[in-house]
């Protein structure tokens, strides 16, 4: 939301940009795709294999039931088709990160054809199409030392489960790539099938982009964009590249198909080499491997316990519950606390302030003991008493801050803490009057300010007695008596 | 001096024999006729002694071992074993000592058996003959100057020249039942499935399948009794009951119908070997059994599918042999493409690298629907003709190769020779079926003519049980090749 | 890469292939294979002797009839989401030509690509 406005290469253009993506999602089983090697992120190199994903002669694979259940739940969260019947294939070629000479994936009968993922923009709501949605195995890892002819090979991930999510070249801009993105992310994470953190490697990005003059109907060549480490990067690549290719353009000069990769350091993206001859992958259905297949009834069963998705989050909170744009996307992208905030609606249905309470104070909390808002073992009906004591006047919103904490740390009730501390806030009228009228007579000067039409210097006054109340006074009242007094 | 499998077993269990005695034996028998037929590629004297011993020891203080407990047995060479080497008589993974052992060895073990030694075959499982071994030729018993056949032509060789022993191969286009019968033993290709094919180094994964060479259909329901069954390391392994198959074999066929199909005796099968299964026939008749015709119209179009759906398969397969992660890697190797290039080159033998690149044209762009596709729809019409054929007959009977064996060096310089002696073979493969070949006469020339039976998919009890009926009727099976190790030791 | 088709250049029923040196090359590079002229002249030989011989196939009317994929009728075997140990670093290694624990070691890997797709 409050990214710097990059200067956008498409503005007054003749040409429009035509962008697909091709997601990679690490699904979060427990084991491997098809070997029960653990599934983690960050073990020593070559210590999570096993002769199966080792590639050893006379290995085999073996499906993991967890890896196509939360496929097809993804599959069917964005909106795919699946048929009855779905395989895998070889996808055959030679990589040292690929052990078997192949990678098990899946060729003309994916698990989802189709779909589509919405999401605001700018405060619009658009969509992009899917092309497919495929489960497959990742390969392992290569890397190479500085100056030395080697490379190093890891094969801790191969094997790992991947999604595979293609969509339709739909994007037209930077911004919507990085929209688009942000939401399928969140959909992964609402589903609970990955962790999607790009650093970690378990959500990936390749883009292919063209550029074509505005209003036509055909495609032109493309380049792919390969190694986007993040959401920002992608944006930034996708705006080089857009400028790139409108310059070449204009200069009269074609667009080369190539693979170009992405240089963070000086944010431009660079020729990997021109792109080779089309892989002939000589895909055969993988005979290692059974079909899967799925009854309707399953596939409704699964439908019907998919939890709501991000963008009808967010449209129910601004419609519904009315809440603002700003809190309510805060919320939906923040999926604990969206689950939060809705039990606690359950009780005490006053949207604004909760939602205020729990972006604010809560998530602090939550952010400085380092762990998710469900971590800190809060009961929403706890909770709620809170901001209801806020709401009803009975501590005020400052002192309610330091009711937070012991509230995490021990069982006790909102009203007993508010008790020991001594924060209730003074409320009753005649006793607010008193304190009142003992600082308007020690500040004369001020008085006369306000009664000039000065309005800060009711502010002034309104500190004053907090400060007599050791800010225990309801400063809203006070203010009120105030103006009540000073305008009689 | 042990005659049987069965013999082995029981003298061991009544404490007649030592397990260590046993696994003397049958090393001294291999090394007795190795020499002579090389059939064996590693010895495990260390390892078999060492198991033997500890089998011995349960048996002393009152342990079940298993149902082989103290029975020697060898393994094929393309067959994962923890002792010895898996080569695959290949030099791309010349020295390659497996760090786990197959999950049908691992049985025979848990079983209580011994493994004595693995044996030699075509390279990958390549051939039909084991002349493309990278390792040596084995010879065939019956005639030292013919091959065994192939690709368990070690195994065959070796079981027909020794006793008491279990031998394991592997089948993909007949790879067991072509050897056995040339080799005069018997060799089943179970479903499709009944076998785990874990630890097999795979040729053409929807063919392979690990079977038993053995003197007799009964050793061979006792093998297999003691390795099938679902395994968790292969999906493809099927989830079915495991019979009592001794028992099973061992029932009377009376009224058991046996189907004869005309294209299972194309032309290109031999007089001699074509009335030596006629002969046999005629005894199962006599047995009771049922004896009609009935139709494969689409079998002679089995081996060029075979063909097809084998290399592709194998081209893929074989793809790992990389010289990355394991196997030879060519010392010439500037750049990593050529690193690939030159160590399979100098690893591969030419066979291999034949079908390789059959198979890799087969799946290529262009190509795939008109051979590889098609030769899918054609492994489904072979399938459509058995499972109509077996609907009317209970197990169909043909010859298990057009010839007997034939001389070493012989079909070399044609490689389309070879594939022809697997038109009778496989048909089991490429439908699933299970297959079996058994000794049923001798050609003119003194060598062996083998025939085979065809059951339904899982009914491996059956095609055993037609095998055993036969077996007690006839004493084929109990014949000695010239080369043996038991009826004088070691014979020319 | 997305859909069915494979965009076959020859019906299946005028099946005329001439086998080149520049098929039986480029099928080698595909193979990942070194062949000297001697083998490719061998394998041109062998290519067209299988194409005759598989060629017979084309005589079989299989318009309508479903490839078998698969072996069984058997689908969804699928395996619970359970472990079992891995290998520790050494054995992993062990069968490996080149290795500089816990590393496998191939020659430079040309261009910048980390992984695979390339």
């Amino acid at each position: 939301m409050c990214a710097e406005k990059k200067l956008d290469p498409l503005e007054n253009s003749a040409y429009e940009a035509v962008i697909g993506l091709e997601v990679h999602v690490q699904l979060n089983t427990s084991t491997k795709m098809f070997c029960r090697c653990e599934n983690k992120f960050g073990a020593d190199p070559n210590t999570n294999v096993c002769p199966v994903c080792l590639g050893w002669p006379g290995a085999l694979p073996y499906a993991n039931r967890q890896a196509i259940e939360q496929s097809l739940r993804a599959v069917l969260a964005c909106g795919c088709e699946v048929g009855e019947f779905s395989k895998f294939d070889r996808k055959n070629y030679y990589y040292p990160d690929l052990p078997k000479g192949y990678q098990i994936s899946q060729y003309d009968q994916p698990l989802g054809l189709g779909g589509q993922v919405d999401f605001f923009l700018e405060g619009e709501r658009s969509g992009v199409r899917l092309t497919r949605i495929h489960l497959e195995e990742d390969a392992g890892k290569n890397t190479h030392v500085g100056g030395r002819p080697v490379s190093f090979v890891d094969l801790n991930r191969a094997g790992t489960p991947l999604l595979e999510i293609v969509t339709e070249p739909d994007i037209s801009s930077a911004a919507q790539a990085g929209a688009f993105l942000r939401n399928l992310r969140l959909i992964m994470l609402y589903l609970g099938v990955s962790d999607c953190n790009m650093e970690e490697g378990s959500l990936r990005c390749d883009v292919n982009i063209s550029i074509r003059p505005k209003g036509a109907e055909h495609l032109e060549t493309r380049s792919e964009i390969k190694n986007l480490n993040s959401f920002n990067f992608i944006e930034k690549a996708l705006n080089y590249e857009i400028a790139r290719q409108i310059e070449l353009k204009e200069r009269g000069e074609e667009v080369v198909q190539e693979t170009r990769l992405y240089d963070p350091d000086r944010d431009e993206t660079r020729s990997m080499r021109g792109k080779e001859a089309e892989h002939d992958y000589r895909y055969f259905p993988e005979p290692d491997l059974t079909p899967v297949t799925f009854t309707s009834g399953q596939l409704e069963e699964i439908r019907s316990e998919l939890p709501e998705l991000p963008i009808d989050r967010l449209q129910r909170y601004t419609g519904e519950l009315e809440l603002e744009e700003y809190p309510a996307d805060l919320l939906v992208r923040d999926h604990e606390a969206a689950v939060f905030f809705d039990s606690c609606m359950e009780v005490y249905p006053q949207a604004r302030s909760v939602a205020n309470w729990i972006l604010n104070s809560l998530k602090e909390e939550a952010n400085s003991r380092k762990v998710g808002i469900s971590s800190l073992g809060l009961e929403p009906g706890r909770f709620v008493d809170l901001v209801k004591a806020v709401d009803d006047g009975i501590v005020s919103s400052q002192k309610a801050r330091d009711v937070l904490e012991p509230m995490l740390e021990t069982d006790k009730s909102v009203a007993e803490i508010i008790s020991e501390l001594g924060l209730e806030q003074i409320s009753d009228d005649s006793m607010l009057r008193e304190q009142v009228e003992k600082v308007l007579a020690e500040h004369p000067g001020p008085v006369e300010d306000v009664r000039a039409g000065k309005k800060n210097s009711v502010n002034f006054l309104v500190g004053q007695v907090m400060k007599e109340t050791r800010g225990k006074a309801n400063p809203g009242k006070v203010a009120g008596i105030i103006g009540e007094i000073l305008s009689a | 001096m042990t005659e049987s499998v069965f013999d082995t077993r029981d003298r061991i269990r009544a404490g007649e024999l030592s397990a260590a005695a046993a696994a003397e034996e049958a090393l001294r028998q291999v090394e007795a006729v190795n020499p002579q037929l090389e059939a064996a590629t590693d010895i495990l004297r260390e390892d078999a002694l060492a198991q033997a011993a500890e089998i011995d020891r349960r048996l002393g203080v009152g342990e079940e071992p298993g149902p082989l407990a103290g029975i020697p047995f060898t393994v094929k060479s393309n067959i994962c074993t923890l002792g010895g080497r898996t080569s695959a008589a290949s030099r791309i993974i010349e020295g390659h000592v497996s760090p786990y052992e197959a999950t049908a060895v691992r049985r025979l073990r848990e079983a209580g058996a011994v493994c004595v030694a693995k044996t030699n075959l075509d390279e990958f499982g390549m051939g039909s003959s084991t002349e493309n071994s990278s390792i040596k030729v084995t010879k065939n018993p019956w005639k030292t100057t013919h091959v065994p056949g192939g690709s368990s032509g070690g195994a065959a060789a070796l079981c027909s020249a020794t006793r008491g022993m279990l031998h394991l191969g592997s089948d993909t286009g007949g790879s067991i039942r072509q050897p056995a019968s040339y080799c005069g033993v018997t060799g089943l290709k179970p479903t499709y499935g009944r076998v785990s094919r874990y630890g097999l180094l795979a040729f053409a994964s929807s063919l392979d399948q690990i079977g038993p060479l053995q003197h007799s259909a009964l050793e061979c329901a006792l093998v297999l009794q003691a390795m099938a069954g679902v395994d968790r390391m292969d999906c493809t392994s099927r989830d079915v009951e495991v019979k009592d198959y001794v028992e099973s074999a061992s029932r009377d066929i009376s009224g058991l119908r046996i189907g004869l199909a005309p294209e299972l005796f194309p032309e290109g099968v031999e007089a001699e070997v074509r009335e030596s299964v006629e002969r046999g026939i005629e005894v199962l008749r006599g047995l009771g059994a049922e004896v009609k015709e009935v139709s494969l119209p689409n079998a002679r179009y089995a081996n060029p599918a075979y063909v097809l759906v084998s290399a592709a398969e194998a081209s893929s397969n074989l793809a790992r042999y990389d010289g990355v992660h394991f196997g030879h890697r060519s010392k010439n190797a500037g750049d990593l493409v050529e690193l690939y290039k030159s160590s399979r080159a100098e690893g591969f033998g030419p066979e291999v690298k034949r079908r390789i690149m059959i198979g890799t044209f087969v799946l290529s762009s262009g190509y795939y629907d008109a051979f590889y596709l098609k030769a899918l729809k054609v492994r489904k019409l072979i399938q459509q003709d058995f499972e109509k054929a077996l609907g009317e007959v209970d197990a169909v009977i043909c010859p298990t190769s057009p010839i007997t064996a034939f001389p070493i060096g012989e079909r070399m310089d044609d490689p389309m020779k070879l594939y022809a002696v697997d038109v009778l073979t496989v048909p089991a493969n490429l439908a699933s079926l299970p297959a079996l070949s058994m000794p049923c006469g001798l050609s003119g020339e003194g060598l062996p003519v083998g025939m085979q039976i065809y059951g339904r998919q899982m009914e491996d009890d059956v095609v055993l049980r037609i095998a055993n009926a036969f077996q007690s009727e006839t004493d084929h099976h109990l014949r000695a090749p010239g080369v043996n190790a038991w009826d004088g030791g070691g014979g020319a | 890469m997305s859909g069915a088709s494979r965009a076959s250049i020859t019906e299946e029923r005028n099946m005329s292939i001439e086998v080149t040196d520049e098929l039986v090359g480029k099928i080698a590079v595909l193979s990942r294979l070194n062949l000297t002229p001697e083998e490719i002249a061998g394998l041109k030989e062998h290519f067209e002797k299988v194409l005759e011989y598989v060629g017979e196939l084309q005589e079989l009317d299989t318009d309508g009839v479903d490839p078998s994929l698969f072996t069984t009728e058997t689908s969804n075997v699928l395996r619970p989401d359970e472990g079992a140990p891995s290998l520790d670093n050494e054995t992993a290694l062990r069968p490996a030509p080149e290795s500089e624990p816990p590393y496998f070691l191939v020659p430079r890997i040309v261009g910048d690509a980390e992984s695979s797709e390339s």
